[in-house]
Order: structure tokens, then C-alpha cells, then sequence
């Protein structure tokens, strides 16, 4: 591109490739990046509608029923209590896997199958940001659902009492659990969603590992359960939403009734611990998965 | 030409990896029946309990997983990297391929469940005609599921992901709430099958056995219909339009 | 002796146009369908091979529209662009899985042959997956070219193979041609298409630009003028007698070369030999300078 060279004082504007001379971020600006770009994918941002619908609405389904619980609180004043901090989760329990599977083949498995992997791994990260930093993002964006939620309803207790400050007081006590209730559940679903996923070929085939480990798990712990037979020792370490919730009971307290873990009468420590072996062999997995990186 | 037809789609579906897998579901049940087996329950206890392994894990859970997994590659596998092209340049009618399609997944289907839902009901409660019924629910059920998922594949890319979710939400849940969508629903089809085999002892299906016999049929006929027809209009435009 | 007929074929994808109202029939012989990326080749290749409908007009194969008739298949061998093949299966295999869905009773001889005439009998036990680029595209042109068809319809065939391979396959296309087969195959590159094609079809942005011999076409621009180049022993008095002349738009000398342009080629042809007896300077040298399909194709997409 050249400017006029008729005017006596003519001057050439290269506008090319220019060097970057700006400041670096280095390495955990890329990692801040991945874990962006991996929270926009978790939520379909940047995307077509329809990669909006699931994530979105697992996580309307997830809120509403807080809401519905507010709202009769601020009418009906507390005599009826829909539901409690412990077994919130419990109930909106089946969108938890329904998020996981459908969001995390987006966060890795069209890395994985478009080749663009060495694009990250020739950048400034360690061999195992790229793994951490998405899972982070899934663990993050299932916040969305296993914390807003009970925070609203948290909240909702605080607002629609009388005296707001006394409720705070009285409620503030449950907000450790809450929390960290809420952090144990997105963590671990997000390592487990993310390990297998990882391993797919597809998305769809992802997908479908993930539905069908809490499908099976489920069935098999409902049936379990109320077989009645001494087996409901076993009922809940075939699904991992129920060990989940025992570790949050072993941790925090707090009993859900419809929950296997109560039938099943074991100390509740065998569950912290199953869940903690789960969350670890899931990272071993991811690990081994992006030790070798396929071009 | 029937038989290359055949040959080839058998050993595109019998991926090792993939089949190996979808083994693994069914000796899961097997070993949760033998694990049941082993706190020696009463035999009323054990007829309840086998019927719920049998109806919910079998009819309700591995036999639409394996379904979808496979009725979905069959074809659509084939539309996804592009060599249904080599299908279709040949003078083959278009019902012939969507038959014989249908014909080896749902063998392959069958052969992925049933043996394990037989051993599995034959482990839990000693009477085999419980097996037999739940074998045959499975085996009407199987054709009725892989037909709709092959239907699936060709109208849609994402035909895995809907048809789970189908498999999740109309037959986890709205079947579960509504009693009218249960004539739609093939699990209630496969159940009320199982109960015309085995009798009220092996099942309380919700539906009469003639009603969901038509509606199988029809379901059936119509998804087979349906992809006979996407598979004469499918269009392949190439990478470089 | 079998022809494929576009009438008024115009393709769309909403407001995309993929292909605008082109007609052209093929017969017999190497046609090469010519034009850049994006310009509606591919389209046009899967609507003559039946995998595509046109949104308007016609494709018919002797008479029998391409779009929901498989049995045209019978005539038609198509050779896809896109990669993907069954990779789990051997040449041999493939070839014979052809075959069979062709319909063909008696495979073996008709698979050996069609092995031999892309010379791959040696690695013909292998995976497919195992290939390289170019051992696939020959067992793709095997498969269809074992039912024997009279039309053979090839996407970019030359994509990815080396200058041997080339060569081999060009080869290969000729005898079929010659056998009287119609064969049609799209290219980007001027050179295969310029080496090989009896026809040229210049499809650019979806229209029908060019059609016919590419020498020919050339000569239909009148609108730009001809150049051609001269080698002389005298090159500057020759220059002054063409000039001279009137029927010369232009003279270039550079590099000991005579580059001259005209707009009226018949007419310089005529001119050049007296000019030079006039000149006193014997010629060593008259070349066409940009008559080779480049130009053409250069002339056609500046439009």
C-alpha cells in the first residue's frame, strides 16, 4: 500500500505485519484465557442458539424451584418450608449430570478431535494447565447449579423474614455447608464429566458415557435400595450423586431422607472417602490423557 | 448385493472398542444380579427385586443406551465422514439399504442385551419364564428403538445426543407423568410384550398387549418409512461447496 | 456413448448461490471443469452425479434425470473429493464390496482388472487406512471403475498426487476416453486442465463463463488484444514495419524480445510475413504469448 507519490512530500505507510512489542502475559494470562474461552463454551456464548438451550435451562430448572420456595416464603411466612439446604441438591439432582453431559464434550473433545491441541501446548503453559484450566471453567459453570441456587433460597430466608439482620444471624450458620456443599459437587461431577470425556471420540459418545454412568448408577442404587435384601449397604456406591451427598453429610451434617445414604446405615466417612478416590481417579485420568499430546 | 451390504455394515458396527464397551453395560447387570444373589433373599423378594433389574435397568436403561449408541452409527456414522457416498453411487434401492441397516443393528443390538438380560433374570429369580418374557420385550423393543434412532440419524447430526435425551425425558419422565403420551412410549410397548409372554406374574404393564402391539407397529413403520425417504433426498454437498 | 444435459441448473442455499442458471451438455471425450475454489464445481459435480438436486432446471443422464434415480448408477463411476473411505477394509476388499452392490455376479476377473489399470495389485491386501493420499485416490478411481461405466465423474482427482501420479492417472484417463467413454473432472489447476480435457468448462462464482476448446475461447475475446512474441534478426526494423502497418496496437522490445499486440490476430498473421521481407530481417521465432489457459482464465476472472 502506497500513499500518492505525486505530492512532493510522499510518504509510504507500510501497513503490514508489525512485530508485538506490548507487554507479555505470560503464563497465567493463558491460563486465565482458557479458563474463559472454557466458561463461554460451558454457557454457549458466542454460539448459536441452540447450544444455549441445555446449559441455560438446566440452570432455570435448577433456580426456579428456589424461587417458587422464596416466593411461597414471602407469602406464607415459614410454615411451609419446600425445601432445606441439605436436600436441595438432592432434588434438582438430575441436572446436575444432564449439565455435565452436555457441556463438557464442548469444553474437550473438539480439541481433541480438530487436532488443535499442539495449537495450546505450543503456547507458554505447564503440562497440566490446559486440564486444570478447563476444568475449572466446568466446575465454575456448574456452580451455576449446585451453589446459586441454595444461595437464593439462603437469601430468600434472610429477605422475607421479618427481621432481616436477626434471620441473618440465625441462617448464617448454615452458609459453610452451603458453600462448601456446593464446591464438592461441581468439583467432583466436573472431574469425573470432564475425565471421561476426555476419552471420547465423539461428543455425542461422550455424552452418552457420562448419561449413562449416573443412568446405570441410578437404577441400579434405586433398585438397591429397596431390595431389601442387605444390599442397601451397596445401594449408594453405584451412583455418584449419592456419594456425593454422603460426603457433604459426613462433612457439613445435615440428613436428606430420600437419599440412599440414610438406608444404607454405613459410617459416613466410606463416603468422603469413595468420593475422594473418584475425584483423584478422574485427574489421574485427565493426566495420562494430556501427557502425550496427538498432532 | 444384499450380502455386501451386510458384510459391511456389520463390521463398521462391530467397532471393537465400541462393542466392548457396550458389553461391559450388560455384564454390569449380571454382576449387580449375582451380588443380589449372593445376600440369599427370600423368593417373593427376589421376583420383585429381579422384575426391577429386568424392567428398570434392562428394558429402561441398557437396552435404550446400546439402542442409541448403535442404531445412531449405523447409518449416521456413515453421513457424518462422508463414505455413505460409496453406498449411494450404486444402483441399490434406497429401502433396500435402510432395511438391511435396521436388519444387522438390531441383531447387534439384540446380541449386546438380550444373552444378558437372560442370564441376568435366570441368576435372580429361578423362574425362567420371567427371562424369557423380559428376553422377548427386549427383542420387540430393540427393533422398535433402533428403527426410530435410524430414522433419527439421517434427519438430524446430533441424533445421539436427542435420542438420549428422548430416552432421558420422554420415557424417564413424561411417560412417568402423563398417563396418555404412554402409548408413545416403546418401553411401555416392550413391557406390556413381556406381560402377553410371562403373564401378570412377570410384569403389571400399563398397556393392553393389542394397543401397544399396533402402536409398536406403527411407530415402527412409520420410522423405517421416514428414513427411506431422507435417505432418497439425502444430499451431500462436499467440503468445498 | 452416453451425455449428461444441464438445462437452466441454477442451485441456492437461502440466500447462497451456489450455481446460477448454467447449461452445457457433455459428451464423449475429457471435458475438465475449471474454476477457483468456491466457484461451484463441486455443486455442479454432485448435482450430474445425482447427490445433489437443483433448486431450478435440469440434470439428465440420456434422457433420465440424475436426482432420485439410482439406477443411473449402472453408467456413472464417481470419484469423490472428500477423503473418508472405509479404512478398515483392503483395496481389494473395497473394489469387491463395489462390485458386489453393483450387482455383478461374476467380481474376481473384474477386480483384477480394474486393480491392474491403476496399478495397485502389489499393495492390493492392505488397509485402505494404511494408504497414502494418492494409492487411495487410485483404489476410489478402482471402485468405480470396475462396473465398467460409460461416464466417469471424478472431484478434483488430482488433488494430492505427485507429478508421477499425475502423469499415470491422466494417462489412465485417456484411454478411457478413448475407448469412448465421457469423462469429466474438475480441477483448479490451469495445467491439468489445459493437459487433458478435450473440452474446457470455465465455471466461475456459479456462472458458466467459457465453454469449448480453450484455444477457441481465447480467440472470442476480441476485447483484449492478442500478444505474441517475436524473435527476429532484426527486431527493431521489424518493430517499424509492424507499426507501420496499422494493424499492431502496440510494440514491446525488451530482453531480445518482440512483444506485439493487435486486437485482430487474423490479420497480423497475415501482415507479419511481408513486413519482415520489407524489414529485411529473417524470423526465428512467432509464439502466441498468453494463449496458454492461464490467460484465459486470469482474462475471464477479472471480469
Amino acid at each position: 500500500m502506497t500513499a500518492s507519490p505525486e505530492a512532493p512530500t510522499g510518504t509510504i505507510y507500510d501497513i503490514g505485519y508489525r512485530h508485538y512489542d506490548g507487554p507479555r502475559l505470560g503464563r497465567r494470562g493463558a491460563v486465565m484465557a482458557i479458563v474463559g474461552a472454557g466458561l463461554r463454551a460451558v454457557f454457549g456464548l458466542g454460539r448459536s442458539g441452540r447450544s444455549k438451550v441445555l446449559p441455560w435451562g438446566a440452570v432455570v430448572l435448577a433456580l426456579a424451584p428456589a424461587v417458587v420456595a422464596v416466593a411461597i416464603r414471602v407469602l406464607a411466612g415459614d410454615l411451609i418450608d419446600l425445601y432445606s439446604y441439605e436436600n436441595y441438591l438432592w432434588s434438582v439432582g438430575i441436572l446436575m449430570p444432564i449439565f455435565v453431559a452436555a457441556q463438557a464434550p464442548e469444553l474437550v473433545v473438539n480439541d481433541i478431535r480438530q487436532r488443535v491441541l499442539p495449537l495450546y501446548f505450543s503456547r507458554p503453559i505447564g503440562r497440566f494447565d490446559y486440564a486444570v484450566a478447563k476444568l475449572a471453567a466446568l466446575a465454575i459453570g456448574l456452580l451455576a447449579i449446585t451453589l446459586v441456587p441454595v444461595l437464593v433460597l439462603f437469601l430468600g430466608r434472610i429477605l422475607a423474614a421479618e427481621d432481616a439482620l436477626a434471620a441473618l444471624g440465625d441462617e448464617a450458620g448454615a452458609l459453610p455447608a452451603i458453600v462448601g456443599s456446593g464446591i464438592i459437587h461441581a468439583v467432583a461431577l466436573a472431574s469425573l464429566g470432564l475425565a471421561i470425556s476426555s476419552l471420547a471420540a465423539r461428543r455425542g459418545y461422550a455424552a452418552a458415557a457420562v448419561l449413562a454412568i449416573f443412568l446405570v448408577g441410578g437404577v441400579v442404587s434405586a433398585i438397591f435400595a429397596e431390595s431389601g435384601a442387605g444390599l442397601e449397604e451397596f445401594a449408594p456406591f453405584f451412583n455418584p450423586l449419592a456419594i456425593l451427598d454422603g460426603a457433604r453429610e459426613w462433612l457439613f451434617g445435615g440428613t436428606v431422607a430420600e437419599s440412599p445414604v440414610g438406608i444404607a446405615g454405613l459410617p459416613l466417612w466410606t463416603y468422603g472417602a469413595t468420593a475422594l478416590v473418584l475425584v483423584l481417579v478422574s485427574w489421574a485420568i485427565l493426566a495420562l490423557r494430556y501427557r502425550r499430546i496427538p498432532t | 448385493m444384499t450380502a455386501a451390504l451386510l458384510a459391511i455394515t456389520a463390521r463398521a458396527l462391530l467397532n471393537r472398542r465400541r462393542t466392548l464397551l457396550l458389553a461391559l453395560l450388560g455384564v454390569l447387570l449380571v454382576l449387580v444380579t449375582v451380588l443380589y444373589r449372593l445376600g440369599n433373599p427370600s423368593d417373593t423378594e427376589s421376583l420383585e427385586v429381579t422384575r426391577r433389574l429386568l424392567g428398570d435397568f434392562g428394558l429402561g436403561v441398557l437396552l435404550p443406551l446400546v439402542a442409541v449408541i448403535v442404531g445412531t452409527a449405523a447409518i449416521g456414522s456413515e453421513v457424518d465422514d462422508g463414505t455413505i457416498v460409496y453406498l449411494l453411487a450404486k444402483p441399490v434401492p434406497r429401502w433396500r439399504i435402510v432395511l438391511v441397516k435396521l436388519a444387522v443393528a438390531w441383531v447387534v443390538v439384540v446380541l449386546l442385551v438380550v444373552p444378558a438380560m437372560v442370564v441376568s433374570g435366570l441368576i435372580g429369580h429361578d423362574d425362567p419364564g420371567l427371562a424369557v418374557a423380559y428376553a422377548v420385550a427386549a427383542i420387540a423393543g430393540a427393533l422398535e428403538y433402533t428403527a426410530i434412532f435410524l430414522g433419527l440419524s439421517l434427519v438430524t447430526s446430533r441424533a445421539l445426543i436427542i435420542g438420549l435425551a428422548y430416552v432421558m425425558i420422554w420415557e424417564g419422565v413424561v411417560a412417568g407423568l402423563f398417563a396418555g403420551t404412554r402409548i408413545l412410549s416403546v418401553r411401555q410397548h416392550a413391557l406390556a410384550v413381556a406381560e402377553a409372554v410371562g403373564g401378570e406374574s412377570a410384569v403389571q404393564a400399563e398397556l393392553a398387549p393389542g394397543i401397544a402391539a399396533g402402536a409398536a407397529i406403527a411407530v415402527t413403520v412409520v420410522a423405517v418409512w421416514l428414513a427411506i425417504r431422507r435417505l432418497e433426498r439425502v444430499e451431500l454437498r462436499g467440503e468445498t461447496a | 456413448m452416453s451425455a449428461i444435459a444441464l438445462a437452466g441448473v441454477s442451485r441456492w442455499y437461502g440466500n447462497v448461490v451456489a450455481v446460477n442458471d448454467v447449461s452445457f451438455e457433455v459428451g464423449p471425450g475429457i471435458t475438465g471443469l475449471l474454476g477457483p475454489n468456491g466457484a461451484g464445481k463441486t455443486t455442479l459435480l454432485h448435482m450430474m452425479a445425482g447427490f445433489l438436486a437443483p433448486s431450478a432446471g435440469t440434470v439428465n443422464l440420456d434422457g433420465t434425470p440424475t436426482w432420485r434415480h439410482p439406477e443411473i448408477y449402472r453408467l456413472i463411476g464417481f470419484v469423490p473429493e472428500r477423503e473418508a473411505v472405509y479404512g478398515f477394509l483392503t483395496a481389494r476388499q473395497f473394489i469387491s464390496a463395489s462390485a458386489a452392490l453393483h450387482g455383478m455376479a461374476d467380481r474376481g476377473p473384474a477386480v483384477d482388472r480394474a486393480l491392474e489399470l491403476v496399478e495397485m495389485v502389489p499393495a492390493a491386501d492392505r488397509a485402505i487406512g494404511g494408504y497414502s493420499k494418492g494409492m487411495r485416490q487410485r483404489a476410489k478411481l478402482a471402485a468405480a471403475l470396475v462396473h465398467d461405466p460409460q461416464v466417469l465423474v471424478l472431484d478434483e482427482p488430482f488433488n494430492g498426487l505427485d507429478p508421477r501420479q499425475r502423469l499415470h492417472m491422466m494417462d489412465l484417463l485417456r484411454r478411457q476416453a478413448a475407448e469412448g467413454r465421457t469423462i469429466l473432472f474438475s480441477s483448479h489447476i490451469l495445467e491439468e486442465v489445459e493437459r487433458l480435457s478435450d473440452r474446457v468448462l470455465v465455471v466461475v462464482a456459479g456462472r458458466l463463463a467459457a465453454s469449448g476448446d480453450f484455444r477457441r475461447i481465447r480467440r472470442l475475446m476480441i476485447d483484449r488484444p492478442h500478444s505474441f512474441t517475436l524473435r527476429s534478426s532484426n527486431d527493431r526494423a521489424l518493430a517499424r514495419e509492424l507499426l507501420a502497418e496499422g494493424e499492431v496496437d502496440a510494440v514491446e522490445l525488451r530482453d531480445g524480445l518482440l512483444t506485439v499486440r493487435t486486437g485482430d490476430y487474423g490479420a497480423l498473421t497475415r501482415a507479419v510475413a511481408p513486413a519482415a521481407q520489407r524489414a529485411g530481417a529473417s524470423i526465428l521465432e512467432l509464439r502466441p504469448a498468453d494463449e496458454s489457459l492461464e490467460s484465459v482464465f486470469s482474462y475471464l476472472v477479472r471480469r
